[in-house]
């Protein structure tokens, strides 16, 4: 008369199942490290960006005049001190701000800090403050200072010169070392990496740690350590990585394009495209690999259904770190409706859909297995409750329920896919509850719980300990099935049009893209993943089954 | 004629992953009208695949085969599916192991009957009759019950009516005492004892307890890893057991010394099915054991009249 | 056995309640103001609207009131807006409204039209297709299970297994779509995708007027139809693979029964039990995945219907296809409950 225990888990002996497991891991691989494959910024970049010396360069000259004005007594600006010494404190904060504008690591914003430490001096030294004329000496300083700053202007706009020359002689490719002007140099940066929340690095880290768990097993402490270690790195990295404020890391492929990043050298991610980079020159392209997407020059189709098409035609702008125009990768998946990667939007509308799906499993899981334990212990009021409400719900179509909720809850505040996992978990609970619950009824009246209320447990503990681990098997299959119920219905919301705002991606709104029949190729890449993640969960919800039933039977 | 089951060289196997693995290996066996025997054994030594084999039936996957099938003078093809629906139910019939399932749960007790009575069962008359058979007092009252408003020893015993229903001479019984207790299962036994003494029924009894078999009496065969070791009249073996298994057995089950001497186990655990190796399968835990033991499987020597033995040690400490 | 069905419809009504209450509770979820939408829509000159009207407007659908006053008014049978009964301060006019009286209110952007007799027109081309997609996933499910248990092993179960499981995995609107690709204008053009009828489909000719209407039904059907039939399918099997493993089959083959009797008179009537209940739990999804298959192919029916509430914000047409579809589903759990008792004499309906 022993108690069965839920032993640690072993891993699924038939290979279907294992090759499940796998896929689904691949998939949530391809979600978690979407931003690393699919990025319009660039992972490294040695570049030389023109952006700032630009801005820099229109603002110098216009802060050198009013800052001589500030100190010559000029019949245009009163006398009063106060607002001589504001007038300086602003061209002070203007300064400053220039200055936190540049990257802290090149020459302008050294030269720009060294100004803006004289100025600091010379506001600051006695007499500046009154109208009064200022010794001698102390006017050759601020002479020495304004002409400092012109000298920088200046500096600047020749840089520019030169700067342009080496770009147009470079051609602005990755094509050996830019030939700048001394003392400018390139400066490296990882901008792809700087454009990563928290969230992002957390998750990357901590994927592997996980899927070591799920196919391997680790010990318990071994893997708290782990996991403490990698959120640090992350707080780390996130902290580390973060581009300087100001400094413009978004759309580089544009500026770059624009002439207005000088490029050394540029590393893309492997699908170089952001999920939201529309290119209506391209809209509803085919798969780059099929013959009928072949362009000409000026953005017409070549052959096909839409060969020889009327109407003006675009060319194709191909930005910097992409597969050239009728290169076979450089859209595998075809464009959207806007132009945009399928291909792109499909990996990052990975983070949604699985997201969502997880987040609605275990947010189901939860509440299903705290409602079924306590439906399956009481006695009465609470029981009669629960399948009162069990029943109304299961009542409703559930995609009718998910979609009316979806509709109402932003309106409230509710982040949309939050939204979208807590609605889905609302739906479907009942059936978790109610499995769980028939569990806790069956056990509760076995042997050990008896001997174990018999010696003197409190019902708590009973609960816990014994009848709870042993309830919770099923709910566990449960929960694998419910994982592909659950990637069904929010790629069902978001095809109907709720659950996503655009431009977010998740694999049910790319799939509402396909409208017409010529654009069907559209279906191929998210009904794959989907079917994939779907199957895979069914597969995985099977052999918990057998291995459920075989240890039943044993 | 003789009027008899008989069977030559029964051998059972299942498909695993694994491949093959054997539960029945090379049985002889033999039953008559009219008499009880018993078979023998721990889980995992054949004895349920045996008792199903004989009626044809195989558990998913399993294989059946055998040298002959001979029923009252006539030999039975194994191969012919005819063959076997026209001795299943008329001439052999099952009883399984009482159980929430052996009764079709829909079904009240008449219908059960009238189902096992086929076109045959004309009427309510068969079924009292048959109630009555199996030692019901009151059959009418227990005509219109289900399945689970009946008490386990019911059940089995609506269960046997179901099997008699067809007429058969002789009875296989699947552990049919197995999940009841001591004194149902003792009504059980003298059941089937007194339809072996009046109706000339063939019963043979699959039994994991040596005192059910001893108390159905008739013939006793001990079963391990799927063969036959040792066999006789029940009490002769009980009280003089030949073959080491069959000792440490009767010694497990009970203490023939002063009552506050502990049961003697066995060390080790019993094979689960046939051994692949030469030899006798319980040379490795027998005390006994020569190098004849484990070079060559034991056969199945005849000491006397009905008296078999499977142990080269034993036998020729008998013969001399 | 009358008592217990009145007993349990009785314990219907409790569930019918909070049907109610959820769809009220959802209505009032919903973003929008009813009066906003019916004096100008979204990006409405405020200062047109009058401002009288728009008072009287918000004051006869109770848009101010109290919420349990709402939710009574709602529910009926009395109407408590100021026109309604004189039991609850109205003028008396219109007594009676609300869900117990049949009013189910009228769509915001068309005033003259009423809910209910909209919702009638689309629930006769829904429901008919829900029970022929019953029909079908019942009809073919159940022997397809039954098929797969008996035969399991074989090779051809073991290809129908691969290709039930592809099927269960596939989501309905990708399948819509696939099939509306694939079969339809663009592609093989098979089959039409559109509507329910051709636009030259003439109801005078009543046979090829209704191979149009089949024609046009075909493909909605198989989207809706085929994950559930592989769903279905698959539970019958491994509801039969239990009960072909129990120990009163053996006795029935070991009694000399061929293997069809034991089949069709104990394999398969045990086994209805659970599928009986299967088919309870199917109903609700029968009601709602025809959201998805109408919109794909623009058959004007209840989820469309619902659908095109849902985006053009007419929240009473939404409430009255949500509740609509609950009570059809409940009573639907009442039915498949009173059979399951009615199969299998151990279950009770109390």
């Amino acid at each position: 008369m022993t108690e069965p225990t839920h032993t640690a888990r072993r891993w699924p002996r038939t290979w279907g199942a294992r090759c499940a497991l796998w896929t689904l891991l691949a998939l949530v691989a391809s979600a978690v490290y979407a931003p690393f494959l699919a990025n319009g910024a660039p992972l490294y970049l040695r570049a030389f960006d023109l952006r700032a010396v630009r801005s820099a360069s229109a603002a110098l000259p216009a802060l050198a005049e009013e800052w001589r004005a500030s100190f010559a007594p000029v019949a245009s600006i009163p006398a009063e001190p106060i607002v001589r010494a504001a007038a300086r404190a602003s061209l002070e904060l203007r300064l400053e701000l220039l200055a936190r504008s540049l990257d802290p690591r090149s020459e302008l914003a050294a030269h720009v800090e060294r100004t803006a430490q004289a100025v600091d001096t010379l506001a600051h030294a006695p007499g500046a403050a009154q109208s009064q004329p200022l010794d001698p000496e102390l006017n050759a300083r601020l002479d020495a200072a304004v002409r400092e700053f012109d000298a920088l202007a200046q500096a600047v706009e020749a840089a520019l010169v030169g700067a342009a020359a080496a770009a147009n002689a470079a051609n602005t490719a990755e094509a050996g070392v830019l030939d700048l002007p001394a003392p400018w140099r390139t400066s490296e940066s990882w901008p792809l990496l700087a454009s990563l929340s928290f969230g992002s690095w957390w998750f990357a880290l901590l994927f592997p740690l996980a899927a070591w768990v799920a196919l391997c097993g680790m010990r318990t402490r071994a893997a708290s350590l782990a996991f403490a270690a990698l959120s640090l790195a992350a707080i780390a990295l996130t902290l580390g990585l973060r581009a300087p404020p100001g400094v413009a890391t978004r759309n580089l492929k544009l500026a770059i394009g624009a002439g207005e990043v000088l490029v050394e050298r540029a590393v893309f991610a492997p699908v170089p495209y952001g999920f939201e980079e529309t290119r209506l020159s391209e809209a509803l392209r085919p798969p780059t690999w099929l013959p009928s997407a072949e362009l000409d020059a000026q953005g017409r189709y070549v052959r096909g259904a839409r060969a020889g098409a009327a109407g003006a035609a675009r060319p194709v702008e191909v930005r910097a770190g992409e597969p050239s125009l009728n290169s076979w990768r450089r859209h595998l998946l075809g464009a959207d409706s806007l132009g945009r990667d399928v291909l792109a939007r499909v990996l990052w509308g990975g983070r949604v859909s699985l997201g969502v799906a997880f987040a609605a499993v275990l947010a189901l899981l939860a509440l299903g297995i705290v409602a079924g334990l306590l439906a399956g212990v009481s006695r009465g009021a609470f029981d009669a409750l629960f399948l009162f409400v069990a029943q109304t719900l299961q009542s409703f179509p559930s995609l009718f329920l998910i979609l009316v909720a979806v509709a109402a809850l932003p309106a409230h505040g509710v982040h949309p896919q939050a939204a979208t996992a807590l609605v889905i978990a609302a739906v479907s609970w009942t059936g978790v509850a109610r499995l769980v619950r028939a569990q806790v009824r069956a056990v509760r009246e076995r042997e050990w719980v008896l001997a174990a209320r018999a010696s003197g447990l409190s019902p708590a503990r009973v609960l816990f300990a014994h009848i709870a681990p042993n309830a919770l098997a099923p709910a566990l299959v449960s929960g694998a099935f419910a994982l592909g119920g659950a990637v069904l219905a929010e790629s069902a919301t978001s095809f109907l049009g709720f659950g996503v705002q655009p431009p977010v991606p998740s694999w049910g709104a790319v799939l509402r893209e396909s409208s017409a029949v010529e654009h069907a190729w559209i279906l191929l890449g998210p009904g794959l993943l989907v079917f994939a993640a779907v199957a895979s969960a069914n597969a995985l919800g099977d052999a918990l089954r057998e291995r459920l039933e075989l240890r039943e039977a044993a | 004629m003789s009027e008899a089951l008989e069977v030559r060289g029964l051998r059972v196997s299942y498909a695993t992953r694994a491949g093959s693995r054997g539960a029945v290996a090379g049985v002889d066996l033999r039953l008559e009208r009219g008499a009880a025997h018993s078979v023998v054994g721990e889980s995992g030594c054949g004895k349920s695949s045996l008792a199903l084999a004989l009626l044809g039936l195989v558990r998913p996957g399993g294989q059946l085969a055998a040298d002959s099938y001979t029923l009252d003078g006539r030999a039975w093809s194994l191969e012919r599916a005819r063959d076997w629906s026209e001795l299943r139910g008329r001439r052999v019939g099952l009883l399984l192991q009482e159980s929430a399932q052996a009764l079709d749960p829909r079904l009240s007790v008449e219908r059960q009957l009238r189902e096992a009575l086929g076109a045959a069962g004309a009427g309510r008359e068969r079924s009292l009759e048959l109630l009555a058979r199996v030692g019901f007092d009151a059959p009418g009252e227990l005509l219109a019950r289900l399945p689970h408003e009946l008490s386990g020893g019911m059940r089995q015993r609506v269960q046997l009516a179901c099997a008699l229903a067809t007429g058969p001479s002789y009875l296989i019984a699947d552990e049919p005492t197995a999940s009841l207790d001591a004194l149902l299962a003792r009504r059980i036994l003298t059941l089937l004892a007194s339809l072996v003494e009046r109706e000339r029924l063939g019963v043979l009894m699959v039994t994991h307890d040596l005192a059910a078999a001893a108390e159905l009496g008739g013939g006793l065969s001990v079963m391990y890893a799927g063969t036959v070791v040792e066999r006789g009249p029940v009490r002769e073996l009980l009280l003089a057991p030949r073959h080491p298994y069959t000792e440490a057995l009767i010694a497990a089950c009970a203490a023939r010394e002063p009552l506050d001497e502990p049961l003697r186990g066995l060390s080790g655990a019993a094979p689960q099915g046939v051994l692949e190796r030469d030899g006798c399968a319980f040379a490795e835990r027998c005390a006994l054991a020569r190098d004849v033991c484990r070079s060559a499987r034991p056969a199945l020597l005849t000491l006397g009249p009905g008296r078999d033995l499977a142990c080269p040690p034993r036998a020729q400490g008998a013969a001399r | 056995m009358a008592r217990a069905v009145l007993r349990r419809l009785a314990l219907l009504l409790p569930t019918l309640l909070g049907i109610t209450l959820l769809t009220f509770a959802l209505l009032h979820l919903l973003p929008g103001d009813g009066a906003a939408l019916r004096f100008g829509g979204e990006g409405a000159d405020p200062g047109a609207v009058d401002a009288a009207a728009f008072e009287r407007f918000r004051a006869e659908h109770l848009l101010d009131a109290p919420l349990w006053r709402q939710y009574l008014d709602y529910l009926g049978p009395f109407d408590l807006s100021p026109r309604g009964h004189t039991w609850f301060g109205g003028s008396g006019e219109q007594p009676w409204g609300g869900l117990l009286a049949g009013d189910l209110g009228h769509e915001l952007l068309r005033p003259s039209v009423g809910i209910a007799g909209e919702l009638a027109q689309r629930l006769a081309i829904t429901v008919p297709m829900s029970l022929a997609a019953a029909a079908l996933i019942f009809g073919i499910g159940w022997p397809l299970g039954v098929l797969l248990a008996v035969r399991r092993g074989s090779a051809l179960a073991r290809a129908l297994d691969a290709l039930l499981f592809t099927l269960y995995a596939l989501p309905t609107f990708w399948l819509a779509m696939a099939l509306q690709s694939l079969l339809g204008g663009g592609g093989l053009g098979w089959l039409p995708v559109v509507g329910l009828h051709g636009r030259d489909a003439d109801p005078s000719q009543p046979l090829s007027y209704a191979l149009d209407t089949l024609a046009h039904a075909v493909l909605p059907l198989a989207a809706l139809v085929a994950p559930s039939l592989a769903y279905v399918a698959r539970q019958a099997r491994s509801s039969v693979l239990e009960v072909l493993d129990a120990d009163f089959v053996l006795c029935a083959r070991a009694r000399g029964l061929s293997e069809r009797r034991v089949l069709w008179r104990h394999v398969v009537p045990n086994a209805l039990t659970p599928l009986v209940t299967l088919a309870g739990q199917t109903l609700p999804w029968l009601v709602g995945g025809w959201v998805v298959v109408e919109t794909v192919f623009e058959l004007p029916g209840m989820g469309k219907y619902a659908y095109d509430g849902l985006m053009r914000r007419e929240y009473g047409v939404v409430a009255a296809c949500v509740l609509l579809s609950a009570l059809l589903t409940a009573l639907g759990h009442l039915l498949s409950d009173l059979a399951q008792a009615w199969i299998d004499p151990r279950v009770r309906l109390d």
